[in-house]
């Protein structure tokens, strides 16, 4: 076995060099640990390619051998780089080029290492005038992965998720073959258009979680900065007065951004730069204490963050269109006043400025940080909203909405957040499993509300399901990417 | 000197901020840029921390070889959400390396077997540390205040010993110096050699107390550091007051209006980890600077909390000196892009290690420390 492995170590050196690879446990067991409830794991090796000919070489041993492959951008993930079987964990960090900046054609392309604090950087020493749709995330996570994966940036209530503002990408099969997509298919065009040369073969890599291949660039739409942004707080007592002036927003193009939030998420921006009530996570939550909390927020059940963005003349007649539509439905709506740190976050949004105060408004002095996410509608909010809530009230857990508004009011995200637990308490992780088990199985079954990170047997009950295994057999013929997660290795 | 990792080791949530200077987002990390690996990294140690606390991993040259991988810039720190103190979890595990065995690296055994038998890790004699002493001054051996010089400018860069007491002179400040000042402990501690530490302090402490100082200033940032944070962790109850030089003068400046003649020079600041992140002092440099008619202080990008670290820190220089040469040269490379003619700093240890980086490769700046600004201008 050490024969093996040594084998195995030196054919990795020979194509990345000593300095680039490792199976030394120490530099493995560093990649075992995040902040999410999923079961903690490491790899066999450590690899750190810095080109698309490495990784290809490197996919043809794996392919060889039969180990399987996890590509590891940024490390923000809450979940994605589980190296649950071993196998070669791809640290593509040291792939973070800014291939291109076209600002006349409003995208650019960037490798896998690339994180969105750097790229804003570049785009506001060069452009002052283009942005990027940032992800409620670190500045420090990678653009391509989030936007090839399950990004939902702030352009969210104007066009869609993140995945839409991919153009196209290169990618390298787990065979070796490298193959792009879009206009970048043909060699030598811009990287501008994503539903030329034949079908669109980019989405069947978006969100696809790194079992097709190694993706190695992206091109991203850029998107112009409004001269202004404005958010305003309006509260109801109950989700359900927040439809229809939601959706009327939306679908007459009033406002840019709109983020539903509950008391609870209200109480952790509250308590963003001071001490988080250390209840918070630890769970069961007796009533009376979520009872005192919710009066000492003095929020109401419901806030709408709306903001609104263009120049000043166009931002004050969306504030009188919207304030109209908030009338209309009236439903004992409040205007509320927001702290500095909501208004920050939301003008650096606005701005395509990666903010770290959404990683200290969230983060608590236990790390650990996971989701539920629901892909809804808004007619079943309040039914949904209450039976989420009853399910987190039965665990003891407090329930943090943020829902995020897709574009023309079609859907959007409901996020129940879990945070301030121990990642490494392996209790504690298995009880918030649980927890998001019964809230997906609730929005699946009760609701038919599709739901993110479902694991195998949910997903076979999917009508896509034996298509994806098609591909994926075809594409990964010995399954060697990511085989723990949901089309991964029998 | 243990300390409860308990208490320190917070839970990472990994969200990497601890790479970029708020902000900016531009890498302040030596280690991750040069090593690039996780465990490399701050998110990455703290795993690995972790790992070997619920024993999952042991300890082990190679561990040893990432724990010495940091120049203790903390520079990570600064940027973490959470607070997580990486410096102190770095210097304890250091501690436990070296009670099993595995530490310090071969070239840091060098210096603390000097400062055992020397007092100060150059492999010095003891009786020349005041050599540099120019013969026509007469310093005094008690006073209210204590300059004490530590061991790199007294043996490596007299230059900046020489250009203090200068300043101090002119200045007409009543101070002494100690010929049995002995090395502050930084070296030692900073690696994780501990069980010689207590004798250090203990000696510059009664030598203190000995000549009846109210106050001390150094112009080293790292016995600075030493004295403001490490001293108190062994000796709760400090009876003088600790200064750094640059905050002693700027407060001097200020209330005495001193007058400086022009010096019509474009100068960048180095924060000095020690001095900087470490003890939060970054204005009392930039305001001297500042006072100084003519002279342009220009800002580099990664200044103040956000700064690339000269690389010579924790051990670095000495036990990994192709790590600390290349961080320096970076920081030369930026301090040259900003335009300005000279690059100063308030740290002997920085002053040093940038030096060296410009001997590597000539660049259009040049390296000075701040007293020595100030003793060309001073009138």
């Amino acid at each position: 076995v050490v024969k093996e492995r040594d084998r195995i170590l030196n054919d990795l050196e020979n194509v990345v060099g000593s300095e680039n690879v490792s199976d030394d446990p120490v530099i493995r067991f560093a990649y075992r640990d995040f902040s999410s409830v999923w079961p903690k794991a490491v790899p066999d090796y450590v690899v750190r390619p810095g080109s698309v000919e490495e990784i290809q070489v490197i996919m043809r041993i794996a392919n060889r051998e039969k180990i399987p492959v996890i590509p590891f951008s940024a490390g923000v993930s809450i979940g994605g780089t589980i190296a649950k079987e071993g196998g070669i964990l791809l640290d593509l960090r040291r792939m973070n080029r800014i291939i291109e900046i076209n600002r006349e054609s409003m995208y650019c392309i960037v490798e896998p290492g690339v994180t969105y604090g750097q790229l804003y950087a570049e785009l506001d020493k060069k452009y002052g005038d283009v942005k990027l749709s940032i992800p409620d995330s670190s500045p420090m996570c990678s653009v391509l992965a989030n936007h090839t994966q399950v990004g939902l940036g702030e352009v969210h209530s104007k066009f869609e998720d993140n995945p839409t503002g991919v153009l196209g990408i290169e990618v390298v099969l787990p065979t070796g073959e490298v193959v792009a997509t879009g206009s970048a298919a043909w060699p030598g065009s811009k990287w501008n258009c994503r539903y030329v040369l034949g079908p669109d073969l980019t989405g069947i890599f978006l969100r696809s979680m790194g079992y097709f291949g190694v993706i190695t660039k992206a091109s991203i739409k850029l998107y112009p900065k409004p001269e202004v942004s404005q958010i305003y707080g309006v509260g109801y007592e109950d989700i359900k007065f927040a439809i229809k002036p939601v959706r009327e927003l939306l679908q007459k193009e009033i406002a840019d951004r709109i983020v539903v939030r509950n008391w609870g998420l209200n109480l952790l921006y509250k308590h963003a730069t001071v001490e988080v009530p250390p209840e918070i996570g630890k769970g069961p939550l007796p009533e009376e204490l979520l009872e005192k909390w919710k009066k000492e927020t003095g929020s109401p059940e419901i806030q709408l963050h709306i903001t609104l963005e263009g120049n000043k003349e166009v931002v004050d007649v969306k504030e009188r269109l919207m304030k109209k539509v908030i009338s209309k439905y009236n439903g004992n709506a409040q205007y509320l006043e927001l702290s500095e740190t909501v208004k920050r976050i939301s003008l650096e949004a606005s701005m395509g400025k990666p903010s770290a105060d959404v990683v200290r408004s969230i983060l608590g002095p236990r790390g650990g940080y996971d989701i539920a996410i629901l892909y809804t509608w808004y007619d079943i909010w309040p039914e949904l909203y209450n039976d989420c809530k009853e399910i987190l009230r039965i665990h003891g857990y407090p329930p943090l909405l943020s829902a995020k508004t897709l574009q023309h009011g079609r859907a959007s995200t409901f996020r129940f957040i879990f945070c301030h637990f121990d990642a490494d308490n392996e209790e504690e992780c298995r009880k918030i499993q649980k927890v998001k088990s019964e809230l997906t199985k609730l929005a699946m079954e009760k609701y038919k509300v599709p739901s993110m990170g479902l694991p195998r047997e949910v997903m076979q009950q999917c009508r896509n399901y034996e298509l994806l295994k098609k591909i994926k057999t075809a594409l990964d013929p010995n399954l060697i990417m990511h085989p723990s997660s949901p089309l991964g290795g029998e | 000197l243990q300390v409860d990792l308990s208490n320190l080791l917070l839970k990472c949530a990994h969200c990497k901020l601890c790479y970029a200077g708020r902000e900016i987002f531009l890498p302040i990390c030596p280690s991750a840029q040069k090593y690039g690996f996780e465990a490399f990294r701050s998110s990455g140690r703290s795993a690995l921390v972790k790992s070997l606390l619920e024993g999952r991993l042991e300890f082990s040259p190679k561990l040893a070889e990432i724990f010495y991988a940091y120049t203790g810039c903390g520079a990570c720190a600064e940027q973490c959400p959470l607070g997580y103190d990486a410096v102190t979890v770095c210097e304890a595990i250091r501690a436990e390396i070296v009670k099993r065995g595995f530490g310090p690296l071969p070239r840091q055994k060098v210096f603390v077997e000097s400062i055992i038998k020397n007092h100060n890790p150059y492999r010095e004699p003891h009786e020349k540390r005041t050599s540099w002493i120019p013969k026509t001054l007469n310093v005094k051996k008690k006073a209210e205040i204590l300059y004490f010089v530590g061991c790199t400018s007294s043996y490596r860069t007299k230059n900046i010993a020489e250009a203090t007491v200068n300043v101090l002179e002119r200045l007409k400040i009543d101070f002494c110096i100690s010929p049995e000042e002995w090395c502050c402990g930084s070296p030692a501690i900073r690696v994780g050699v501990l069980d010689i530490v207590d004798e250090l302090l203990r000696h510059n402490l009664k030598l203190i107390k000995e000549a009846g100082v109210k106050k001390v200033i150094f112009s080293c940032a790292g016995c600075y550091r030493t004295f403001k944070k490490d001293y108190p962790r062994f000796f709760k109850e400090l009876d003088f007051e600790i200064l750094h030089v640059s905050e002693f003068l700027s407060q001097l400046i200020e209330k005495e209006k001193i007058k400086m003649k022009e010096y019509n020079k474009t100068i960048t600041y180095h924060d000095p980890c020690h001095l900087g992140r470490h003890c939060d002092i970054y204005d009392p440099p930039r305001e001297i600077l500042n006072s100084i008619p003519k002279v342009r202080l220009l800002e580099m990008p990664r200044n103040r909390e956000n700064s690339w670290c000269c690389g010579a820190g924790g051990g670095v220089k000495s036990g990994l000196p192709q790590f600390a040469l290349e961080t320096g040269i970076e920081r030369v490379k930026e301090a040259e892009e900003t335009g300005a003619e000279i690059l100063v700093s308030t740290c002997p240890f920085c002053y040093r290690n940038l030096v060296d980086a410009c001997k590597s490769y000539e660049p259009k700046i040049t390296v000075a420390d701040l007293m020595e600004i100030l003793s060309k201008v001073l009138q």
